[in-house]
Parts: structure tokens; C-alpha cells; sequence
């Protein structure tokens, strides 16, 4: 008995090896690991879970799934070798990945040069599918103006007048701020903004912007910080008693990765947008939670189910394509519907951008942790500007 | 802006000059006894606020600052003895080559013992809340700050000229070979200055967790602030980084008062290069005292012969016939990172101006020809002639400023 198992488990580390790795499917997958690894250790667990349970049910196309993974260093021109790397020399069929607005953008635009589908994992920037967006090139995530649309409803339900705005002072947080502007005037006519601070990205002066902002005296504040920022923010702010005359409404404050750190400074009633990873529980996200937690050992953070959701995307779309041709591969992708620990998504033909929604709801502290409460999902689809507007802005 | 709205951004900025003088005047003992510019100050001040914030869980925060602090000078102590003391003779370049690969080391190190999340530290018993002043809420522990700074600063002062120690610290530093010469003890004297440096580093980065997250990118962050201090205060310099702190801490705050925060980052370098068009040594520096021998010339490049370079050109010319893409574009960064390493060379050779502003040209001939590229359509190799021309038209400002 136990000799069979032997000679069968041979057979298969001998045919796997034989045909395996010759014809695996390879994704060529670059991010900034070592300049943002709060959020990119837990996007890696989570691709590298994914990969796994692919592998596990037999592969694409009967063939295994092979990850080249690489650092791009967190800069365009890094970046743009590294990806060139993954396509010359590793002959990569797809490529996937990138953090950083810039070096999304960054890629993206080679990807288009070299005619191969790039996945756009996690970079917020609108540009990437609107205004930069091309044929090649697909993103996962929710951008920043349908997180921000998605904050409007309850940025305007607060019903408040007197608005000031703080952001970093880059790509992600200007374009957050002029889509609020402009969303929120809509939403709520009259409305004023009474001062606008953008710090430099990760060197907030948090004692001296809060002090502007408190001389400002505004009824409510939008802001777009996070990491070290937001938590510099944050504890100045409940210092000087800014939090107290102000409601505050924060993008991405919600997530995981920005909120566990507050512990118990944790701001109550804020509203943001994020991932309350404890409470959903939907089959489908249920199954993804337990299937992280008893591979790695620790809870999902949102970078988790991007890294997920971004290689079962490419998965999905070369099973539908039947192909690895960039061609077949974008048909395939564009109208693509697939399940996420989030649910359903699609991703769109019009721009290139999936449907993924985000979670809106408040802060509140629960043991000592930041959770949050009131919470619902926002689906990515109906979040958008009209088709019309895109086809304005994609210049194709 | 209120008269009360100017005080509390008065006080913020004080408040911010105290973290940075502590972090500033570390930087510049040790640059003004060993003229080595240590890079890894600012990963040591990063040391300093893990520790702490790691300390602080079972210690308590008013026991972890100076734990912390002694922790980073023991580990100051053993970069001195393993590392920096064997390249003190090597060129300038080398030493901060060195302690550059110190701050990735470190930070790789802080990523392994602690993990990626931010971490922010607990505020400080006893100081947590807020005082009303001018009817407004300013924190406590900001108040301990502002007056942390002077206190920091009278104590090195003493050190520095009632001690004997502070007597040969001040010999070495004006010319280290002739304090040699007459029996201080070199070795000890540096190694005794770089971990006072570190301990500095490692006290502002603990003092700072109150007020901010430990986290990896901190290091160089926190590195050119300190940097900026040290220039504009005068290489070396205590009393000098002391008030370029005050000067600069101040700036900021009104800069974010006024509503000019997306300033912020250009401000300080803005400031330095004002200071130095006035005071070429920086606000108290004075000129540095010749250094003799510091590592050995280079000969010249010889002449290659010509049948050398006819075949480089040759075999350069026919590489895209054999070779992948994925060659070229590495061979394409090659010769550009080789055009640039030619003329920093000439900068920093012949011209004796060792120059960290000069990738910046670097930057705007990039620019310059990609947006040529992109706009009007030019040949990259048109674009690139227009884009030489464009920085060359920028230098003569920046020769004027040096």
C-alpha cells in the first residue's frame, strides 16, 4: 500500500515537473514591498493564498500558475525595468501589480507600448482608466473618485456648511479633494469650504495644520490622510479639541491597515471607508477569512483581498480568453463577472475598471480596538460618473 | 491670522525646533569631529522611537526614553568601533556610501524585529491632556518639548566648554591631525563623540513617540531635516544648529498658519539656500580647517587608445542585432547612468564641488526631453540636444548660489 502511494506520488513530482514547469502559465507581479509593506506583506498572503488554491484545483488551462514576483522599488523608472525584466527575460504573459499612483501610471503605459495586459492591483488614481487609460490595461480597486463618491451621501446627510479640507499633498489627495468639491456642491448646494491644507505625503506638521484648521473654524472636515499621517492627525486633533466642534469624514480610514494602529484613540463617529473584516459575513467572504486565517495565521487586511481578488481576476479572465494572446486575453477581461470575498464584480468594458465596492460606515472603539459600526457596502458600480463623462475623459 | 492664532503657531513651531535641535546637534558633533556626514542618523533616531515605543509597554514611557536613548548609544558604539573607524582615512564619498548602506541595513533590521504596521507610541503619563492658552488647547508634552531643546543645548555647551573632554572635542574638531600630534587620544575621542551623537538621536526619536508613530520610512525623513539644520546652523556647529532649528521649526509653523502647507517640504531647502548665499558657512559655521590627505587623488583618466574606443562603438553598435530586448534597456541605463557618473566626476573632480544638487539636472533634462517627446513629437535625439540646453541655462544660478 504505502509503496503505491510512493510510486504514485513519483509519478505525479515526475509528470509535474515534466510538463508543469515547462508550460506554467507565468504572471509577472512587481509592487513596492519594501517602501509600503503595511500594506503590501498582506497583499502578498493574500495573492500567495490565491495561487495555492488555484494550483490546488488543477490550474488554468491545465496548467500551473507561476508568480514572479519582484520589488519595483517604489519609483516609474525602477518600476518600468523591472516590469521590462518580467517581460523580456522572464517572458511573463501577464503582468500584475503596483502601488503607488505614479508607478501605476508608470506601468500602465508600458504595458500599452508592449501590447500586454497589465493588471493595476491597487493604485487609486483615476487617471489610470480615465484620462492614462488605455487598451492594456485593467484596475482593481475602486478609485479615488468612487470612494469619494461613496462618502458624499453621508458627507452630505451631516448637513453641515462650514467645510475645510485635509490632504497629502499628492496625485491621490488633490484628486480627492477636487472630486469632493465637486460632488458635495452638488449633493448639497451652498455648501462652503472654508480652508484647504495638503502636507506633504508621510511629513504632517500635525500640530500646526490642526491649528490652522481649528482657526478655520470649520463645522466639518474631509480628509484623505492615512498611515502615519492620519494617526499624527488624529492624536493632535483629539489633543486640541478639534474632533469636538468638527465632524470629520476620512477616506481610507477604515481599512485595516491605517486603523489598527489607533487602538484606542480610535476617533468615534467618523465617517470613512475601509474593510470591517470581523463583521462581514457573507458565505463568500466567510470562506476567504477562514481560508486566510488557518494559511497564515493572522486576520486579512484590505491589501489581503486585493492580492486575492487580483490574481483570481487574471486567473478568470486567461480561462475565459482560452488563451494567453493579449488580444484574446482583453476581450476576454472586458465584461468579465467573477465572485470576490466583496461578491460579485464585474469588470467594465467602458474603462477597464472592476466594479469592487468598498465598505462606508463609523468609527467607534470596541476593547480597546478601532472598529467600525453602521456599516454597509458600497458597490463599486454605482459609484461612477456617467458613461458619457468617461467617454470623454478616455481619449481613445 | 489672531493674535492668539500667532502665538500657539509660535509655539508649535518651537515646539517642532526642540525634536529637531536634538536629532540637528548629534549630526553636527559628529560631522564636526570626524567630517564624516552620517547618513544613518536618522535610522538611529528611528532606533530610538522602536525602542521606545516597544520599551514603553512594560516600562512605561517616562523609563523607556532614556533606556532608549542608551540602547541607541551602545549601538552607535558598535557602528563606530566595527565600521566607521575603518574608513575614516577612505574619500568622503566612501564614508557616506558606507553609512548610506547603514540606514538600509537598519531599516531591513526594524522591519524584521518589528513588523510593517506603523506604531504609535502611548502619550505621556502625566502630560496627556492640554493646557488653555490663549484660549486654545495646546498639549502638555509639547510644552515639556520647548523647553527640552534648551535644556539639551546648555548641557552639550557645558560639556563642550567647561570640560576637559569638551576641550579636546573642540582641538579635534578644529584640526584633528594636531590634536593627534599633541596626545589626544583619537580613536577613543571618536568613538566616545559618535555615541553622544547616537544617544542624541536615539533621545530625540524616544522624546518624539508622544507625538508620532514609529514607523520604516521615518529614517530618511527625519535624516534631511537634520541635514538642512546642520547646513544652515554651519557645519559643526552647536550653537548654530541650535538657532537654524528655532529659524526653521518657525517657518514651518507660519507657513501652515498662513495656509501655505503644500510649501512646506520646499520651504527649509528655500531657507537654506537663502542662508547661504549670505553666509556661505552656514548661519555660526566658519570655514572648515584643510583636512590633509583624506584619501588619495585619482590619476587622471588616461587616454584609451583609439582602436579601444572604435571597438567599444563598434560592439556597442551591433548589440540590438544579437541581443533581447531586455539587454538593451539595461545597457540603455548603463550608458545613461555612465553620462551622469561622467559629469558628477567632473563636478566633483577637477571641479573639487562635491554636489548632491546635481541629479537634479539629471531630473530636468528628463523632463525636458520627455515632455519634448510627448508635446511636439521631437526625435529623442533632437529633444535630448534641447534638453542639454535647458539645463545648462539653469546652472549658472546654482554656480552663483555655491
Amino acid at each position: 500500500m504505502s509503496c503505491k502511494v510512493l510510486i504514485y506520488c513519483l509519478f505525479i513530482a515526475v509528470s509535474s515537473d515534466a510538463f508543469g514547469q515547462g508550460q506554467s502559465i507565468k504572471i509577472g507581479e512587481l509592487n513596492s514591498y519594501k517602501v509600503f509593506p503595511a500594506f503590501l506583506e498582506p497583499y502578498r498572503k493574500g495573492w500567495q493564498l490565491a495561487l495555492e488554491e488555484i494550483n490546488r484545483s488543477g490550474g488554468v488551462l491545465g496548467r500551473q500558475v507561476e508568480v514572479v514576483s519582484r520589488d519595483d522599488g517604489g519609483t516609474p523608472g525602477d518600476a518600468v525595468r523591472v516590469a521590462e525584466e518580467l517581460i523580456s527575460r522572464e517572458k511573463a504573459d501577464v503582468l500584475m501589480g503596483t502601488f503607488a499612483s505614479n508607478v501605476g501610471l508608470a506601468v500602465a503605459n508600458l504595458a500599452n507600448q508592449r501590447k500586454i495586459l497589465f493588471l493595476a492591483a491597487e493604485p487609486l488614481t483615476d487617471k489610470i482608466v480615465w484620462e492614462n487609460g488605455n487598451r492594456y490595461t485593467f484596475r482593481l480597486r475602486p478609485s479615488t473618485y468612487m470612494q469619494v463618491a461613496m462618502l458624499v451621501p453621508e458627507a452630505a446627510r451631516l448637513n453641515k456648511k462650514r467645510w475645510a479640507i485635509v490632504v497629502p499633498n499628492y496625485e491621490y489627495g488633490q484628486s480627492a479633494a477636487a472630486s469632493f468639491r465637486k460632488l458635495l456642491t452638488r449633493a448639497q448646494p451652498g455648501v462652503e469650504f472654508v480652508a484647504e491644507q495638503a502636507p506633504p505625503l508621510g511629513r504632517i506638521d500635525a500640530g500646526a495644520v490642526v491649528q490652522a484648521l481649528l482657526e478655520a473654524r470649520p463645522e466639518a472636515i474631509f480628509s484623505a490622510l492615512f498611515a502615519v499621517d492620519l494617526q499624527k492627525f488624529v492624536r493632535e486633533g483629539s489633543t486640541r479639541g478639534l474632533f469636538k466642534s468638527a465632524a470629520v469624514v476620512n477616506l481610507l480610514g477604515g481599512e485595516p491597515e491605517y486603523l489598527d494602529p489607533l487602538k484606542d484613540e480610535t476617533p468615534e463617529g467618523w465617517w470613512v471607508t475601509g474593510y470591517p473584516w470581523r463583521e462581514i459575513n457573507t458565505p463568500e467572504h466567510r470562506k476567504f477569512r477562514d481560508a486566510y486565517q488557518k494559511r497564515w495565521n493572522d486576520y486579512p487586511r484590505l491589501g489581503s483581498v486585493v492580492g486575492y481578488c487580483a490574481l483570481y481576476a487574471v486567473a478568470n479572465g486567461i480561462r475565459k480568453a482560452g488563451s494567453l494572446e493579449a488580444d484574446k486575453l482583453i476581450a476576454a477581461l472586458e465584461g468579465l463577472q467573477m465572485e470576490t470575498p466583496f461578491g460579485g464584480i464585474l469588470w467594465r468594458p467602458l474603462d477597464h475598471q472592476s466594479t469592487m465596492g468598498a465598505y462606508v460606515g463609523q468609527l467607534a472603539k470596541q476593547g480597546g480596538q478601532g472598529v467600525m459600526i453602521n456599516w454597509h457596502y458600497a458597490d463599486g458600480a454605482k459609484h461612477q460618473p456617467s458613461d458619457q463623462e468617461v467617454r470623454a475623459l478616455r481619449k481613445e | 491670522m489672531s493674535g492668539s492664532a500667532v502665538l500657539l503657531q509660535f509655539l508649535n513651531g518651537l515646539a517642532g525646533a526642540s525634536s529637531l535641535f536634538l536629532v540637528a546637534a548629534g549630526l553636527s558633533l559628529i560631522f564636526g569631529v570626524s567630517r564624516i556626514v552620517n547618513f544613518a542618523h536618522g535610522s538611529l533616531y528611528m532606533l530610538g522611537m522602536y525602542l521606545a515605543v516597544s520599551l514603553s509597554g512594560t516600562l512605561g514611557f517616562w523609563l523607556s526614553v532614556p533606556l532608549a536613548a542608551a540602547l541607541v548609544a551602545a549601538a552607535g558604539l558598535v557602528i563606530e568601533t566595527t565600521l566607521l573607524r575603518r574608513i575614516y582615512k577612505a574619500p568622503e564619498l566612501l564614508q557616506l556610501l558606507a553609512t548610506f548602506a547603514l540606514v538600509l541595513i537598519i531599516r531591513d533590521a526594524a522591519l524584521w524585529a518589528w513588523g510593517p504596521e506603523d506604531r504609535l507610541g502611548p502619550r505621556a503619563p502625566g502630560l496627556a491632556g492640554a493646557v488653555a492658552i490663549a484660549g486654545r488647547q495646546f498639549p502638555q508634552y509639547d510644552l515639556l518639548l520647548i523647553c527640552l531643546g534648551p535644556a539639551v543645548f546648555i548641557a552639550l555647551y557645558l560639556l563642550l566648554s567647561r570640560t576637559r573632554w569638551g576641550t579636546r572635542v573642540r582641538a579635534a574638531s578644529q584640526d584633528r591631525e594636531m590634536a593627534a600630534a599633541l596626545g589626544v587620544n583619537e580613536r577613543r575621542l571618536f568613538t566616545a563623540v559618535f555615541a553622544l551623537g547616537a544617544l542624541l538621536a536615539g533621545f530625540g526619536g524616544a522624546s518624539a513617540i508622544p507625538r508620532e508613530p514609529a514607523s520604516l520610512q521615518i529614517d530618511l525623513a527625519v535624516m534631511s531635516d537634520a541635514f538642512v539644520v546642520v547646513v544652515v546652523g554651519g557645519l559643526g556647529s552647536i550653537p548654530g544648529a541650535f538657532l537654524a532649528a528655532l529659524l526653521i521649526g518657525e517657518v514651518k509653523a507660519f507657513c501652515i498658519g498662513l495656509g501655505y502647507s503644500e510649501l512646506t517640504l520646499a520651504i527649509e531647502f528655500i531657507v537654506m539656500a537663502v542662508v547661504l548665499v549670505f553666509r556661505p558657512w552656514g548661519l555660526l559655521g566658519r570655514p572648515l580647517a584643510e583636512t590633509r590627505g583624506p584619501g588619495t587623488l585619482q590619476p587622471p583618466l588616461p587616454a584609451p587608445s583609439f582602436l579601444l574606443l572604435g571597438g567599444l562603438a563598434v560592439l556597442l553598435a551591433i548589440v540590438p542585432v544579437f541581443a533581447g530586448p531586455y539587454t538593451i534597456v539595461l545597457l540603455t541605463d548603463i550608458l545613461a547612468f555612465a553620462l551622469f557618473a561622467a559629469s558628477l566626476h567632473l563636478l566633483m573632480g577637477p571641479g573639487g564641488m562635491p554636489s548632491f544638487g546635481h541629479a537634479a539636472y539629471f531630473g530636468l533634462g528628463a523632463y525636458t526631453a520627455g515632455l519634448l517627446l510627448l508635446r511636439w513629437r521631437h526625435s529623442p535625439l533632437l529633444s535630448a540636444r534641447w534638453c542639454s540646453a535647458g539645463s545648462a541655462c539653469s546652472s549658472p544660478e546654482s554656480t552663483w548660489r555655491c
